[in-house]
Parts: structure tokens; sequence; C-alpha cells
């Protein structure tokens, strides 16, 4: 019995990882021009300091130290996040992720080996690095909160990271797909978190702060004061566990989808906690200068991002629709019809309850006539948007139908200005809804429930198409 | 005892329907042979038996275990092996079953992978990294896999597609030996002849339907019978046309082909009284039918 197996044991996947990824003639390279690269800092700092009489060590190792750890996060945020990755979509494109389905084990332990086994290069090369991290740190005069808030936050953040891109692996086909989902999510969650208001859950900018000496600040919610990390670990941990429960439920039934109802409407319910968390402060600087017009709003475009969501994710294919069909003996149409709206029904419940309470603890609104056409707007959009998902799935071919529900979501969420004919059709326009005219509110019910009488006729007979289709068959 | 019961089966790839309606049971210890034209539907069956596949329509059990990806107690009793699937190429052959001793919670993994290499003769390779092994060998890794947690039912998918004909002959043993242990198996091949040895049933797959299942009685069977006669045609022909169990009585020429229903030794009673008689045979033999033969009756034989 080797090392490894008396350490890993217990995790035969870890294991496997541990052994696949360190025996690879690539993986040795890695490390190798890493510890290069990490001597090259070294040698050309102290070359910078060569015509000063009396060596400054503390500054030479400020220097190096802020050099490290720059490479030290691009290495653990984005090679990692690359290398998981690849993890289950790769197992899926060879042919052995069958096997792992049909494991009689509990999941955790599949999850668990491949975050902790699959970037193991990396964890080799963070733990060869962080000796001269310390040295650096213990002469230069760094501070030891800065530096603890910033490995914290790169553990943290990695982790967040490495969940998502399992979670990526876990929904794409093929691992060059997972790759790209990876790191647009990645970019757009770094870009997104720049906002001056959720500049917190940025670990970018604790990257900076480390550099600069800055401050660190901290943000009410819930009344209570947080310092910004340990805000945006708390995030970090609640998202990184709902992703997990998401790949858990995959990995251990892989004939249902990644995400359920459950999942989606607690992805709400986060939502709304984190924003309730906010308002309730009243203080912190993400509140400050919001109108109420501008609350309702946001609320609206959560719930709108959610739907999307959730019709994303649950694209199912036309097989599955058909299996729903099939194993449903009576095959009445409106049973189908009402099956479908129960999730949008669902959702607008929680929607409309949540609302009615922001609006009771904020002391009545200003424009009462507004949040009832935006209502009005808000539910016949869900029920266009609902049913174009369930629509395009109605016909065959699965990847196709994701890119055309890809395309429809954009599509909705791409700012359109307010003049043109389309605006109607725009979610995003509620944003602006609040200033509008009664004629132009008028307009856009009418034509959204025009869209939305096409639409259901479609629906209606095509689904109606594949019940006979199914009944004379049977 | 029915150990592997199929209800009302039903699969679709979109507007593709891979299984039809689809009903079955195979009792314990049977080892079933399913055979079929590529895009008959078999590994799409096979693949539903063992919770890869969801089923469009209908329900599957083993040994009263509902076939569902989520019932542990079922995937600990089966053992699958596909037709394609992948191997860790960096990892060791025992590392590889030791990876998967470990999940399916062996005691002792190492006795075991030690045992299941034994059986599938891979023991001098087991240092060996995957990536270095023949195709054969890599089959023979899979079968290791497949058979290590000692699981009650087993699905096999083309297992003789790659190997050599003496590793085609090893497979035989190591089949005949499972099925000896009292294992039920569904076996799916293109090469038919090689299932004749080792199965007692067979299910004949067209266009996702079982269009023909039999039992192969290994006590009583029909032979397909031919004799050559130098003198005495009519001699025989009086004997065979009064004989009970003869059936589809040709004769061309001097050559007369019928069909034997009985055991072996009534076969042998019966070429004794064939022997004795005064017609002057210069040849007699059996034409052997197995589920090729079969299967070229009851199919069309072409490909979907």
């Amino acid at each position: 019995m080797t090392n490894l197996d008396m350490i890993f044991g217990n995790n035969p996947e870890l294991l496997k990882n541990i052994r696949l990824r360190l025996r690879t003639k690539v993986a040795k390279a890695s490390i190798l021009i890493y510890i290069i690269f990490i001597i090259s800092v070294c040698l050309l700092s102290f070359y910078g300091f060569k015509d000063y009489p009396v060596f400054p060590l503390d500054k030479y190792c400020q220097i190096t130290f802020t050099i490290i750890a720059g490479v030290q996060f691009l290495i653990s945020f984005f090679i990692g996040s690359i290398m998981v990755s690849e993890s289950i979509a790769m197992e899926r494109e060879k042919g052995s992720l069958d096997f792992l389905y049909m494991l009689p084990i509990n999941k955790w332990v599949l999850i668990t080996g491949k975050l902790l086994g699959v970037p193991i290069i990396v964890y080799v090369s963070l733990a060869l690095t962080l000796p001269l991290s310390i040295y650096c740190l213990i002469v230069s005069g760094i501070s030891l909160y800065g530096f603890c808030i910033f490995y914290l936050m790169l553990i943290f953040g990695s982790f967040l990271f490495y969940i998502w891109a399992l979670l990526a692996s876990t929904v794409s086909p093929k691992y060059s797909w997972a790759n790209s989902l990876t790191l647009l999510g990645i970019i757009l969650f770094i870009i997104f978190t720049f906002n001056p208001s959720l500049q917190f859950l940025n670990p970018l900018v604790y990257l900076g702060k480390l550099w600069n000496n800055g401050i660190i600040e901290s943000t009410v919610f819930y009344g209570l004061k947080f310092y910004n990390p340990l805000l945006a670990i708390i995030f970090y941990i609640i998202f990184s566990f709902w992703m997990l429960t998401g790949i858990k439920h995959h990995l251990t039934n892989h004939w249902d989808t990644v995400f359920n109802k459950k999942q989606i409407i607690s992805l709400f319910i986060i939502f709304l906690f984190i924003f309730w968390g906010f308002y309730n402060s009243g203080a912190s600087t993400y509140t400050a200068g919001l109108m109420e017009n501008y609350k309702l709003n946001l609320l609206f475009t959560i719930a709108l991002i959610l739907i999307t969501s959730f019709g994303f994710l649950n694209n199912e294919s036309y097989t599955k629709i058909r299996t729903f069909i099939f194993n449903n003996k009576e095959r009445d149409i409106f049973f189908f019809i009402k099956h479908y709206l129960e999730t949008l029904i669902l959702l607008l419940i929680i929607f409309i309850v949540s609302t009615l309470i922001f609006i009771a603890f904020f002391g009545g609104y200003k424009q009462p006539d507004v949040i009832i056409y935006k209502f009005l707007i808000f539910f016949i959009f869900s029920l266009i948007y609902f049913l174009a998902i369930y629509l395009i799935n109605l016909w065959p071919g699965k990847n196709q139908n994701s890119i055309i529900v890809g395309i429809f979501a954009v599509s909705l969420i791409i700012p359109i200005p307010f003049e043109t004919l389309i605006f109607p059709f725009n979610p995003f326009d509620l944003l602006l809804l609040g200033s509008a005219s009664p004629t132009k509110l008028i307009i856009c019910i009418t034509s959204d429930l025009i869209l939305l009488f096409v639409i259901s006729g479609i629906f209606y007979s095509r689904l109606k198409f594949l019940i006979n289709k199914i009944k004379t068959k049977c | 005892m029915q150990t592997i019961e199929i209800r009302h089966l039903w699969r679709e790839y979109d507007d593709l329907v891979a299984i039809e309606d689809l009903s079955l049971t195979i009792e314990k210890g049977n080892v079933f042979a399913l055979i079929g034209p590529n895009g008959a539907g078999k590994t799409t069956l096979l693949k539903i038996l063992s919770s890869v596949l969801e089923p469009t329509y209908g329900e599957c059990f083993i040994n009263g275990e509902k076939v569902h990806p989520t019932n542990n107690k079922l995937l600990s009793i089966i053992g699958f092996l596909p037709d394609f699937y992948g191997l860790y190429d960096d990892l060791k052959v025992y590392e590889y079953l030791e990876f998967f001793g470990r999940s399916y919670n062996i005691k002792q993994p190492a006795n075991r992978v030690k045992d299941v290499l034994e059986i599938v003769n891979l023991t001098y390779k087991k240092d060996e990294l995957i990536c270095t092994l023949s195709r054969g060998m890599k089959q023979r890794l899979g079968i290791a896999k497949t058979i290590l947690h000692d699981p009650e039912v087993l699905f096999l998918d083309e297992p003789a597609s790659g190997l050599d004909p003496k590793a085609r002959i090893e497979l035989r043993h190591t089949i005949k030996n499972l099925r000896d242990l009292g294992k039920t198996m569904i076996i799916s091949s293109h090469v038919l002849t090689e299932l004749s040895d080792f199965c007692n049933s067979f299910g004949i797959m067209e266009k996702g339907k079982i269009i023909k299942t039999e039992i192969i009685r290994k006590e009583e069977k029909i032979h397909h019978i031919i004799i050559n006669v130098l003198v005495g045609l009519d001699i025989l022909q009086n004997i065979l046309t009064k004989h009970a169990k003869i059936e589809n009585l040709h004769i061309k020429g001097n050559q007369i082909n019928f069909d034997f229903k009985g055991t072996l030794d009534e076969l042998s009673k019966f070429h004794k009284d064939l022997t004795e008689s005064a017609a002057q045979i210069i040849e007699f033999f059996i034409k052997k039918q197995d589920i090729e033969d079969l299967f070229l009756q009851y199919t069309s034989g072409q490909e979907e």
C-alpha cells in the first residue's frame, strides 16, 4: 500500500485524480516552469536594486511578494478553474462517466474528489511558493491582516470558481463548451463586481488593496456591520453550496435536470435574502440614492432573470417532453398545460408576496397605478417567455434548442431604445416605465397580450399534435 | 424466479423510436443472447437496464429492484460493459481496478483485484499503464472491472469486439465460468456463432422490438441431418417417412435432408438403426443450426 493509498484511501475519486494529474509529463513540466518563473522574478527584482548603496531587503521583499501574489491569484483562479471545468465533461466525452454514474456511493465523494484532486498541480504550485510569501511578509512589513485577507479570499474565491467550473462541466456535453462557459462566468463575475456597490465581492479588489495597503471597508447587512471580505466569504459559501446541490443532484440522478424547481426557488429566496439585507440596513453604499421605483424594478429584473435561467437550465429536449406525455396515461392537453404553468405560477406567487412585503416595509408606494401596470406587464411577459421556452422544446433537436433559447434570452435583455416598436417585449424597459405616460403603458400591455395570444395558440396546437401522435401510437 | 423484468419499455431519440413497447422476462441464472442488426436497439436496451439511459416509458426491474440511478441497491448488483467506454490511460491496471473496488466498498479490494486479474488473464500486466495495453487487453480490463464487485446480473454489450481469436476463446471460458457461478447475463453480439456455446436463451431484436425469443434446450433439440446414399434410397425413404421424430423430409438425387427432433441418445439409436438397414450409406452428418441460422430465419438480416 502506497502513502497516497493510506492518506486518500477513503476517497477513491480523489486518489484517482491525484494519480492521473500528477503522473503526466505536462504536470511535471508545468510545476517546473512555475518554479523557474518564480526564481526569475526573484532574480529580476534583485537586479532592480543593484544601484542602491545598501540593499533594501524590505522593499525587495515587498515587490517580490506583490508579483508572486498576482501569479498565485491568476494560477489558482484561472488555471485551476479551467482544469476543473474539464473534469466531468471530459469523462463524458471519453465515455467513462457512465461508470461513475453507476457507482453506488455518496456522490459527495465524487464532488470532493474532483474539486480537491483535479487542480492538484495548482495546490502543489501554491504550496511550493507559500514559504517564500511568508518570508516576504515577515521581512517586508506588509500587514498580516491584509496578507490573511488575501489568502482567505484566494481560497474561498478559488473554490467558488472551481464549483462554478464543475457545474459548467456537469451541464456541458463537450469539454470545450465547459471551458468557454467557465471562463465566461468568471470574467462576467469579475466585471460585474467592479460595480462600486458590489466591489466587496470582487477578489481582484483585495489583491489591489494588498498591493496598495488599502483600507478594507465594511458594509451594513441586516443592520449589522460586516467587514467586506467576511461578507463576501458568506456570499461565496451560500452560492457555492447552492451550485453544489445542483451538481450533487445531477450525479445522483442523471435522468433529471441539473436544477429542479426547488433549487430555482431557493435561488430566488437567496437573492431576496441578500437584497432585503441591504435595503433593510439603509446605510450601505449599495442602497444609497435608490428610489422606491428602482427597488421594485430590480425585483422584476431578478424575477425575470430567474425565469430565464429556469427556462434555460430546464431546456429539456423534445424527448423529455414526450416522456412526460407518455407517462401520463390520460394524455389530456389541459393537464400538460397546467403542468407547464405550475412552475411559473409558483414563481409569481413568491415574487408577488415578496414585493408586497417590500412595499409594506417601506410604508406605501407613491405611484400605485404604475405598480398595477407593472404587475400586469410582468405577468403577461412571464407567460410569454415561459411558453416560448417550452414551445421551442416541442420540436426535436436538443442542442439547437439551447442555442435558440440562449439567443432569445440575450435578445430580451439587450436594452432597446424606448421609442422603438419592440419596447413592449423587452423586460428591461420596465425600468423606464416608471416615468412613462399611461398611453405608452397601455400600448405595452396590448402588444404583449397579442404576442401572448399568438404564442399560446401555437403552443396549444403543437402540444395537441404531439399528444394525438402518441395516442395513435399506443 | 424472474431476475430481469421489462414492462412495456419505450425509448425515443427525438423522432426515432429505438425501443418500442418491449416486454421481456429473464429467469435467474439464464444467459440471454441479444441478437439483431445494427440499430435494432440492443445497446439502448442494455443501457436502460443498467440505468445509464432513461426510458421514455415503461419500467424495468432487476431482482425486484426498480431500475433507477438513485437505487444504490440495484447499482451494486449489476455490472455493465458498454460497447464503447473510456479508461483512464494514465492509471496503472491495478490502480484502475482498485479505484472501482474502493468505490464499490469491497473489503480488501487488493485481493479481489488480484482474483479478477487472474480470471481475465491480465495479472502479468497489473503494473503497466493502461495506455500501454492493446485493444484486446483493454477489453479484458473492462470485463474485469465489470465483474469486480461480483454482480448478480451482467450486461455485456459486444464483449468480444476487438479481441483476437485466442482472446475470444478465453472470453468464452470466462463467460462460461460466470454462468456456472449462477450469474444472470444478457449478452449482445454481432458474432453470433460465439454465443451458441454458452447461451441458454436468446432474443432477436429488430426495429426496437423483440421479434422472437427462444430457450435453447440442450436435452431436446432439432438436428438438421443430411444423408448421402449409394444404394437403397427407397428403403431409407420408407424408414424415414414412418419415423415419428422426423420432419421436413427432402430428397434430391442421392441426398436426403430432414430434421430430427429428439435427444442425442435418440439420435444415436436412430443412426444405429439406419446403418443396420440394407441401405448403403456413404455419408451421415448433422448440420449444426446455431443462433446465426435462427437469426437469418426470423429477420431480413439487414442493417437499419
